[in-house]
């Protein structure tokens, strides 16, 4: 668009001549000719291998875009994403110096923790397949609209969504104002049914069918806003401030996570019913969430390379505020060739109702949990994520390039121990690290 | 209150870049640089959109950049 731009405004200026207002014209005709008639498809591939440490979840995701300017900068995208997922992930038990017993989401499948060993469920095994399509257009010279939809479908969870923007240049193209809305419809059917929230999971000998109560297909709906403005600063630098809202209301829990509920020692508790032995209760997450952030973004081109940094600041109405620093710095070293290290730090505060564990005496009463809501999912404690990567790429031209990239991200817990005594030793909240590899190459046919 | 301070603050940033930012910027014949894949502020789509996924699922923020990539049954 920019370039179009400045071939315009040749054709414009009077004074240059007749010859530049003919090569102009001729060379507007050739493009939008050939755009009508034979665009190509624009094919961008990525593959991307994730693995967490200590058995934790390995991911596949392979994914696929292509794009085609119809005429008239009408473009129309497609994207189609695989996301295998397996492995195991903490459920949000904590550890004990005795071994402990989970049942797994189904009933029949019970998974196990050693003495010292944080609870991990490796029951689950998806793949999820998503579908995002998009039509962009000019409006008029100044405004350019896009409409998108989005269809996700895995073995618990479905999702659609549509999305709407508009953006209009200022300032001879200089600043550009933003507004875009997205609505999200989510249907989640857990594995095993939906536990009712705040009752007692039952595992191994106990286990009769009947006693894990559920629910049936929950459902969740997002909306989200922007509003963005991008600015070019100077013929090295541009710039852009967004700001999100996003509103969204159903189920929010996770279904396949609960809560160590311990006595003033530190021990797991018999649940009060006969039934159960080790008491560890279902979460349970707000009904709603209201999201606000700013991000801030900046591309600096330096003399051959270009910085690029950014800066995001989250706070939701669960009580999570987040700061999150990103950077990269590219560095051209001829042949077309670069070499992207990358630096990402990222903070969060924990939610009002993070929980490492729940108290018996405290947060209990006859069989009954007495809390509005808790869960002692890790994602939601306060915690500190970083992230050390670097890449490597090639371009062959301006629309085909392959590159490689590697990455390392670890986060570690602000709170990890307890001072009761039953739990003296242990790490409640092992660091997390994963590496990251993938691979790109986009291409023109 | 804070977030209502956040819209209010990026209602001004907005408002100061567009009637204050006119000075600011370019000539039409002086986007070379500005044209260049390494400056556009998401070259690399699939990338950054891998990345939010991961992200999002390990985190619990949201959002930034833009939306409209999907949901997943992740967070």
């Amino acid at each position: 668009m920019q370039l179009i731009t400045q071939q315009s405004d040749i054709a414009t200026n009077k004074t240059t001549g007749s010859i530049a207002l003919l090569l102009a014209a001729a060379s507007v005709n050739l493009i939008s000719g050939a755009q009508a008639k034979d665009a190509p498809w624009q094919v961008d591939s990525s593959l991307l291998v994730y693995s967490e440490s200590d058995s934790r979840v390995i991911a596949v995701e392979p994914i696929v875009a292509l794009k085609k300017d119809l005429g008239d900068e009408r473009i129309f995208s497609l994207k189609m994403t695989l996301d295998s997922l397996t492995g195991a992930s903490p459920n949000g038990a904590v550890a004990s110096n005795n071994p402990q017993s989970f049942t797994g989401p189904s009933g029949e499948k019970n998974y196990d923790a050693g003495a010292g060993e944080t609870p991990l469920d490796d029951s689950f095994k998806d793949t999820r397949a998503a579908l995002n399509v998009n039509w962009e257009q000019p409006w008029d010279e100044r405004n350019k609209i896009s409409l998108g939809g989005n269809f996700s479908k895995e073995y618990d969870f479905t999702s659609l969504g549509l999305n709407a923007a508009i953006a209009r240049d200022f300032n001879n193209k200089n600043t550009t104002l933003s507004l875009g809305v997205g609505y999200e419809a989510d249907q989640i059917n857990p594995v095993g049914g939906t536990p009712v929230e705040f009752t007692a999971m039952v595992y191994g000998e106990d286990e009769t069918e009947d006693l894990k109560q559920t629910r049936s297909n929950e459902t969740k709906d997002v909306l989200d806003l922007l509003l963005g403005v991008t600015q070019v600063m100077s013929r090295h630098w541009v710039t852009q401030v967004n700001y999100s809202y996003g509103s969204s209301s159903g189920y929010h829990s996770d279904p396949y996570k609960v809560l160590s509920i311990l006595d003033n020692q530190g021990n797991l508790v018999n649940h009060p019913s006969a039934e159960i032995s080790n008491w560890y209760t279902y979460e349970n997450r707000p009904d709603t969430r209201t999201r606000h952030s700013i991000y801030w973004a900046n591309k600096i081109h330096l003399t051959e390379d270009v910085i690029d940094f950014s800066y995001r600041y989250y706070t939701d109405d669960w009580g999570i505020d987040s700061h999150t620093l990103d950077l990269r710095y590219r560095y051209e070293f001829g042949g077309n060739m670069y070499l992207e290290p990358h630096l990402r730090w990222y903070q969060q505060g924990a939610a009002d109702f993070y929980n490492l564990y729940l108290s018996q005496s405290l947060h209990t009463s006859g069989d009954s949990v007495t809390l509005d809501y808790a869960s002692a999912d890790p994602r939601l404690a306060e915690l500190t994520g970083t992230t050390f990567g670097l890449k490597y790429g090639i371009e062959f031209s301006r629309v085909s390039e392959f590159n490689i990239r590697v990455e390392q991200y670890s986060q570690s817990y602000k709170v990890n121990s307890s001072s009761l005594p039953a739990l003296s030793g242990l790490d409640l909240a092992p660091d997390m690290t994963a590496m990251t590899i993938s691979v790109g190459y986009s291409f023109e046919f | 209150m804070i977030s209502r301070k956040m819209f209010l603050l990026s209602l001004l940033i907005t408002s100061f870049l567009l009637s204050g930012c006119s000075n600011l910027g370019v000539k039409a014949w002086e986007r070379d640089l500005l044209a260049k894949k390494s400056m556009q502020l998401n070259a690399y789509p699939l990338e950054s959109a891998s990345d939010d996924h991961t992200y999002f699922s390990k985190e619990a923020s949201t959002g930034g950049r833009g939306f409209g990539g999907g949901g997943c049954g992740c967070n």
